[in-house]
């Protein structure tokens, strides 16, 4: 979390120049270059204990959430954080290893429809 | 960035479903009744030209406007998470987020009998930007009882109609095979 901190630490105005005040925790980052969908499930890796240790709240309270997989809008939502907020902070835990990301492996329109309808069905 | 090559410890596959519809049709309870946790809220602030909004248009260069969105999920199989997104206003500023409505599984368009008008903008953009969408008829205890299939001719009629003023080729028979009916009255209002 480092460029975080160096962010906020440093005299460089952000891009935006906002002031919003969730923003000061990703030091004006807003997530939009971010690529992480709204359904991406987070989770965290082995190697989150030790680097939390490092880490200032909102990423120690990220990682608990996450210690099975959740998706990005639900850890947004479970901080108190807008959801580019979560993206940022993800992404960096992301960067570190700490947490992984599972974006949706099918591809096959058809087959995962079907299998949703099967799953429902079956409730 | 990449994540990190080791598997989950729990395969599991997000999909994503997006309830639609105009103001007061039912989104939010909807999603409650559907969920198995208790609904949260997140919230995003979007950035973005100010062409084409209404009132933002006044001030200069970027605007940008927060958009809450109310959703649940369900798991229905080991592999399987569905999140069920509804927002309780904003319709407009829906189709700003990026994001909302890419990899969905599709689209859920809640009508209203009463204000079937209300509808028939948000299931134009749909169609527009190729989401699958089925239509659920909320039978409000005091709203007129049409047959489905009256329905689905106005609605279809509809959307061939936003399309046209849209721009974008369109073929009814593509609309008449993405709209489907499933039970009304039965989301618990």
């Amino acid at each position: 979390m480092s460029r975080a901190d160096d962010d906020l630490d440093g005299d460089e105005p952000d891009e935006t120049g906002r002031l919003i005040r969730p923003y000061a925790i990703t030091g004006g980052r807003t997530g939009a270059e971010s690529d992480i969908s709204l359904e991406t499930l987070i989770q965290a890796t082995p190697r989150a204990d030790e680097l939390a240790g490092g880490y200032r709240w909102e990423a120690v309270d990220l990682i608990e959430l996450v210690r099975s997989p959740m998706a990005l809008i639900e850890v947004a939502a479970r901080l108190g954080v807008p959801i580019g907020v979560a993206k940022v902070l993800v992404t960096d835990l992301v960067a570190d290893g700490a947490v992984r990301l599972q974006v949706r492996q099918e591809k096959n329109y058809a087959s995962l429809l079907e299998r949703v309808l099967d799953g429902v069905r079956n409730l | 960035m990449s994540a990190t090559s080791n598997p989950l410890s729990v395969a599991k596959v997000p999909v994503k479903i997006v309830v639609a519809g105009g103001f007061g049709a039912g989104k939010s309870t909807f999603v409650n009744t559907i969920s198995e946790i208790e609904p949260l809220r997140s919230e995003a602030t979007m950035t973005s030209a100010s062409t084409g909004v209404d009132d933002l248009s006044h001030t200069t260069g970027k605007t940008t406007t927060t958009v809450a969105m109310d959703f649940g999920r369900i798991k229905i199989t080991d592999q399987l998470v569905l999140y069920l997104f509804g927002t309780p206003g904003q319709e407009r500023f829906w189709f700003l987020w990026n994001g909302l409505f890419e990899g969905a599984l599709g689209a859920v368009v809640l009508v209203d009998t009463r204000r079937l008008e209300v509808s028939f903008d948000v299931m134009g953009r749909l169609e527009e930007r190729g989401v699958p969408f089925v239509v659920a008829v909320n039978s409000f205890p005091d709203a007129p009882r049409y047959p489905l299939e009256d329905l689905r001719t106005a609605l279809t009629d509809a959307c061939v109609q936003a399309m046209a003023e849209s721009g974008e080729p369109f073929t009814p028979a593509d609309l008449t095979g993405d709209l489907n009916y499933f039970g009304s009255g039965d989301i618990g209002l």
